[in-house]
């Protein structure tokens, strides 16, 4: 007799997704463009999956008191609509685009994504640039991390095997913030090799926030704070650009593997996302 | 686990190992030829069909997960459909891919099949390894603009003008 080596739960509720992961060898099948891949090819072999498709629940997309809460099954391609305002939409807009293709992004999710935490991958970045907040949900209730907290390696999070990532916030960005994003990508079916997304808020003339992230740069999603803090306080002007783009490719200075043609490219994708955000200010 | 599988509005009962994609339980248990093994990595689309209404790479869904959905192949491309001029007797590996991809698109954006640029572009997001692939795509795209049952004929390949540049 042939022993099913793979168990399949379509479940139904939040409640009953939990109470399937709670003896921690199940694994949470969302859009399934990672993971479909991993179990047919039998890289990854779960005792058990636990489809979430078909929770309605899950699809809730909501934008109020200037926070914006994703839940597990909102799509790549909802971010790809003007369903979002502010510079946060824009900037959510301008990197969705590039995931993938459109049957990818038709399924792929957000979640789905911040949980698999691809070095390359784009949304972990920008949960790292936009100060996100992750919600997991396990037997023990409800905890919140940090994206700093949450991403510790490669394809390595804080999420515990019994915890489902049940919600991400996104605060909305100020008036007055321009956000850009520049890639370097060999093609349009793989991950960047390197990106830069960045947020900078302007007012009067001045510089009062900045945020620069950078993608494929470490084992986590990298910030360039000591980048951020060349910008902020002084005019958003070319020099400034130019200059923020130097220090964000000195980055993790001892690091023998950042190459001089990998700061290069950090200094231009940097500069070109300034560049960007600048006109949307 | 009997899975029953809704193809081209048939039934099927097909087996369904849950690490089985969907593309495997097609072509195997479906009756299905036009959807193909190109990658099977979610890179080519050769793959792609409607599920629910969506293009998808039918590679990265399994079969366990489409129980009692509607899923729809180039074959079930229903009589008046505009694509069906782009689909001749034979398939090469990427053409029912391209034409699906385009019908998933032509359902969600009714304006598309009017924009040739726009329309090309989507279609870069498929691969093709044989030497036709422009034509193949032109051919779609024209097809996309053409009045519901216009034949075949009607889209030879001097036909009509040039799409855009066909995407990154
Ligand atoms: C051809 C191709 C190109 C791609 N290009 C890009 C790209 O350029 N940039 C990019 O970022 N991605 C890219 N992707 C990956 C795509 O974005 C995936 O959708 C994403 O990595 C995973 O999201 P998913 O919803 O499909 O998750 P799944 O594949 O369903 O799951 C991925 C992992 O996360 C876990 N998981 C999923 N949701 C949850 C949850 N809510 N709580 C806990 N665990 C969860 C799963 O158990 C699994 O381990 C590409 C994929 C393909 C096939
Ligand atoms: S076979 Fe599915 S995308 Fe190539």
């Amino acid at each position: 007799m042939k022993v099913a080596a793979m168990d399949y739960v379509a479940a139904r509720s939040p409640d009953e997704v939990l109470a399937v992961l709670a003896d921690g060898q199940a694994s949470v099948l969302a859009g399934g463009q990672s993971l479909v891949l991993e179990v047919t090819s039998r890289a990854a072999q779960p005792r058990r999956l636990v489809d979430i498709n078909r929770v309605a629940e899950f699809e809730v997309l909501d934008q109020t008191d200037g926070m914006l809460r994703v839940a597990p099954l909102v799509r790549h391609r909802v971010f790809e609509s003007d369903a979002i305002d502010g510079p946060l939409g824009d900037l959510l807009r301008v990197i969705v685009r590039h995931i993938g293709h459109p049957p990818i992004r038709a399924r792929g999710t957000m979640l789905g994504s911040l949980a698999y935490a691809h070095p390359a991958a784009e949304w972990p970045v920008a949960a790292a640039v936009l100060g996100a907040e992750l919600d997991l949900a396990g037997p023990d209730g409800r905890r919140t991390l940090t994206a700093e907290q949450f991403f510790t390696g490669p394809f390595t999070t804080a999420r515990r095997p019994e915890e489902l990532l049940v919600e991400v916030r996104l605060p909305a960005l100020p008036a007055g913030t321009g956000a850009g994003y520049a890639e370097h990508r060999r093609s349009h079916a793989k991950f960047v090799e390197g990106a830069a997304i960045v947020a900078v808020t302007v007012a009067d003339g001045l510089v009062t926030g900045a945020a620069i992230g950078l993608v494929n740069v470490g084992p986590c999603p990298v910030r360039a704070r000591a980048a951020e803090a060349a910008l902020i306080g002084g005019p958003f002007c070319d020099a400034a650009i130019i200059e923020a783009a130097r220090v964000a490719a000195e980055i993790d200075a001892d690091n023998r593997a950042m190459t001089a043609t990998r700061r290069g490219a950090i200094r231009m994708l940097t500069r070109r996302a300034l560049t960007q955000a600048r006109e949307g200010v | 686990m009997p899975v029953r599988l809704v193809v081209n509005e048939n039934n099927y009962e097909v087996d369904a190992d849950p690490r089985r994609s969907l593309l495997a339980a097609l072509r195997a248990d479906c009756e299905v030829t036009s959807a193909h093994a190109g990658c099977a990595d979610g890179t080519c689309g050769a793959c792609t069909v409607l599920v629910d209404g969506d293009a998808v790479r039918s590679c990265l869904m399994l079969a366990v997960q489409c129980d009692g959905v509607a899923v729809r192949t180039a074959e079930g491309l229903t009589a008046g459909h505009p694509l069906r001029a782009a689909l001749p007797g034979g398939h090469e590996l990427c053409r029912p891919g391209l034409v699906m991809l385009a019908a998933g698109a032509m359902r969600h954006d009714g304006d598309l099949a009017a924009d040739p640029g726009q329309m090309s572009r989507l279609l870069a997001a498929n691969l093709c390894t044989c030497a036709d692939h422009d034509q193949i795509k032109r051919s779609v795209v024209r097809a996309a603009s053409l009045p519901p049952g216009a034949s075949i004929a009607a889209i030879g390949p001097s036909d009509g003008p040039s799409p855009d540049a066909t995407g990154p």
